[in-house]
């Protein structure tokens, strides 16, 4: 599905009058393609994946999916945060119900697709661990298989390993992309980390500063699907160091109003 | 084996107790019309459970009482807690109310109540209800109001209804917290009781207490407060028992 | 429901509840209007009226003494004493062992219920009322100052015997200090409490006090005197409790210092 953000602007009200989070932000994300969203602190991001989970409403412009206007929630994205906001007194197979259940769709089929897309994520003896029984990159193995099981058309993620370890985020990297690679949902994933953003994506947004809006639109042609080796590739090191370099103190992306 | 040991070592407390209580009353020799010591309490609980049986319907008159009113307390507070915690106008339209009934000390709405109500059961369930009312409702704001922002979103975005997302969400969360308001209720709820059982002097624990007291027969009346205290520390036991089970997410941290 | 993204706006956590008290009052005087006896429902208008004249008249002025005089004394009674038996059952083992346990059984019994064996023992008026409180609050007082006493986090005990400190030292300067926090919190349950077992106690055996009032005035059938006497009693109650609570947060300091 395409998803499509056209002028978007968004203000939050705050004691000190409005500030304003994104300014005029155009952003598109083709039909199965995968789009990483890099940015400083403070630019936005969070308010961008509210915006496509239908949590927020934008204050002008507007969101389209496949062309069709739209706000709030909807069953074609799939969403997972930055905590795997799972529910502790539920099991990992009831929480990877859970979209399903709300819906009142828990019959057997159900269940086997939450069984089927446990065992994608490599949780297949964990079903019936609760949360405190699993390790935080088990609980947001959970979460994507959430994220997962109404089928999405798009997947927004919001930062979903930054808070683990780093080895544990590299094969959650590897995971993801081999996931990803069996569905093929259009993708909008947020994080800090240029190599993910490279290596997962078909293109790279960064954003600048607040008030947030897109000032690179680089594409990403390594071949797929990107193994370690791609990892240790010239090609990969030369797209690393084009965004690292935005990053830097000097660069025109801090130049932006705070 | 250790489960064994366990309820030994949760006996332990009242057997020191009762040595301690039979020490004192022998050692002091503290005459049996100020304090009996246990021995004869157990012989009068004996009769009046047992042998005799005249000390079965005050109790069980208390405790059907006591679980009435504390039935009721628990539904309102359950309703109006989470009614107040979803909605913060409300929850502000209502402070003041919520304020009143904090500062008054219960007990002594007791004289009111019977003023209304009357001589019958129904003051005593109104006075528990409204005595254990309090922590019960805490419990269940403090619950429903801090469920994680991050876990509302989510249901946001499956699109459930505020009501879906309170059944199976806040709710749930909100156990411990309403449990542990639920606990200090129950020992609320039974002083509630009680106190009204004083002041109308037709039936219950309370007025067999005070009835045997006022004439001398301080053998019933300390009988029939450890037959009292059995009442509320089963009843603390079970609702303990109930959140064990319950809450069993809630745990030292694994690793996260 | 409810959305936290925007949270509600200063003028309505200031008018909502205004209208809150206003609606309470409204309620209060249409029930009384339809009630139509002042005797069993007096209105907003005929309650303050009787305190009025209870205020100018001086005749509450005894039974406000004798609530007043049970609660406060027997709290000063009961939560002394059972700080220092706390502070020492805290530190000697063999009785820590003995007595905290049989304290923490006795409390499973509402003390509420030994009311009536108190006035056996100390006859009826202030004697009882002062004794009732006192046992309640010591209770309180004594299981918590124990417990906190053991709290002392061990470096701290450590640094103390590394200083040469005697046992008798490190508990008054080191443990009683770092229970304050807990003592305070028995102190305000003890707060409240004595004004509930003072109450009990008057409604069982006096001839003065607020509570007696209170079961007089509802066999008089009697309302007003009956609200009244509430609005006092809740006035006392919490005046006692807030002044606790400053006391609290002026002495544990560290904990509750505002960001």
């Amino acid at each position: 599905m395409l998803l499509s953000l056209e002028d978007i602007s968004v203000a939050y009200p705050t004691r000190k009058g409005p500030v304003q989070a994104l300014e005029r932000l155009d952003l598109m994300v083709q039909p199965a393609s995968f789009a990483s969203v890099l940015g400083p602190s403070g630019c936005g991001k969070s308010t961008l994946v509210k915006l496509v989970a239908g949590l927020l409403k934008p204050t002008t412009g507007s969101i389209s999916f496949d062309g069709v206007a739209s706000t709030g929630a909807r069953d074609e994205v799939g969403v997972a945060f930055q905590q795997a906001a799972l529910l502790p007194w539920k099991s990992a197979l009831d929480n990877v119900l859970l979209p399903l259940r709300l819906k009142g769709q828990s019959n057997a089929a159900a269940r086997e697709q939450a069984e089927r897309l446990l065992d994608l994520v490599g949780l297949k003896g964990s079903r019936d661990s609760f949360p405190h029984e699993l390790s935080g990159g088990m609980q947001q193995r959970v979460s994507l298989a959430r994220s997962l099981v109404r089928d999405p058309s798009v997947l927004v993620m919001d930062e979903p390993f930054s808070a683990l370890d780093a080895m544990t985020r590299e094969n959650m990297m590897m995971e993801l992309q081999r996931v990803w690679l069996d569905k093929r949902p259009s993708v909008l994933f947020i994080t800090h980390s240029i190599a993910e953003a490279v290596f997962l994506s078909d293109r790279v947004l960064v954003m600048s500063g607040r008030p947030g809006r897109v000032i690179m639109d680089r594409t990403i042609d390594l071949p797929r699907p990107r193994t370690l080796d791609t990892l240790a590739s010239p090609k990969f090191a030369e797209l690393s160091n084009e965004l690292r370099n935005l990053f830097r103190p000097d660069s025109p992306m801090h130049a932006s109003a705070a | 084996m250790s489960s064994l040991r366990s309820f030994l070592l949760k006996l332990l407390p009242f057997v020191l107790l009762l040595l301690v209580w039979h020490g004192l009353v022998e050692g002091l020799r503290i005459p049996s019309r100020l304090m009996p010591g246990p021995i004869e309490a157990g012989q009068r609980i004996y009769l009046g459970l047992i042998s005799d049986g005249d000390l079965w319907a005050h109790l069980w008159q208390t405790l059907r009482s006591t679980l009435m009113g504390y039935a009721l307390g628990c539904v309102l507070a359950l309703v109006i807690g989470s009614v107040l915690a979803m909605n913060r106008v409300l929850e502000l339209l209502f402070y003041p109310l919520i304020l009143l009934m904090q500062a008054v000390p219960k007990v002594a709405i007791a004289p009111l109540v019977l003023l209304w109500l009357g001589f019958d059961a129904r003051s005593i369930v109104t006075l528990v209800a409204l005595i254990c009312f309090f922590p019960i409702f805490v419990g269940t704001f403090i619950g429903v109001r801090s469920t994680p922002e991050v876990l509302r979103d989510l249901f946001r975005t499956l699109d459930a209804s505020g009501f879906k997302t309170f059944l199976h969400c806040s709710l749930p969360h909100a156990s411990g917290s309403i449990i542990a308001g639920m606990q200090v209720g129950w020992g609320f709820a039974l002083v509630g009781c009680v106190v009204m059982e004083f002041i109308m002097g037709i039936g219950g624990a309370g007025f067999l207490i005070d009835n045997s007291a006022n004439a001398l027969d301080t053998v019933t009346a300390v009988a029939s407060m450890v037959l009292l205290g059995v009442m509320g520390y089963l009843g603390g036991m079970l609702i303990a028992a109930v959140k064990q089970r319950m809450i069993f997410w809630e745990g030292p941290a694994r690793h996260g | 429901m409810d959305d936290v993204t925007s949270p509600v706006p200063r003028w309505m956590q200031v008018v909502l509840p205004a209208a809150g008290v206003g609606l309470i009052l409204a309620v209060w005087q249409v029930l009384a209007a339809v009630v139509n006896t002042p005797g069993l429902l007096p209105s907003p208008l005929q309650t303050l009226l009787t305190l009025a004249t209870w205020a100018t008249s001086g005749g509450f002025g005894p039974h406000l003494t004798a609530t007043v005089a049970g609660a406060l004394g027997g709290l000063a009674v009961g939560a002394g004493l059972g700080l220092i038996a706390g502070v020492i059952v805290g530190e000697v083992r063999v009785l820590d062992r003995i007595l905290y346990p049989v304290a923490l059984a006795l409390q499973a019994m509402p003390v509420v219920a030994i009311a009536p064996l108190v006035i056996v023992w100390f006859g009826i008026g202030i004697p009882s009322k002062l004794a009732l409180v006192a046992i309640g609050t010591f209770f309180v007082m004594f299981l918590n100052t124990v417990a906190g006493m053991h709290a002392t986090p061990i470096e701290l005990s450590d640094m103390g015997r590394a200083f040469g400190g005697s046992r008798w030292q490190i508990a008054l300067r080191i443990n009683l200090p770092n229970a304050w926090d807990y003592i305070f919190g028995a102190l305000e349950v003890c707060a409240a409490l004595s004004f509930i077992l003072c109450v009990v106690g008057e409604f069982l055996a006096a001839k003065a006090g607020l509570g007696y009032y209170l079961r007089a005035a509802s066999s008089n059938i009697d309302a007003a005197a009956m609200f009244a006497s509430l609005i006092v009693l809740s006035l006392l109650a919490t005046t006692l409790a807030l002044a606790v609570r400053v006391a609290h947060h002026r002495t544990v300091f560290w904990k509750y210092r505002r960001h």
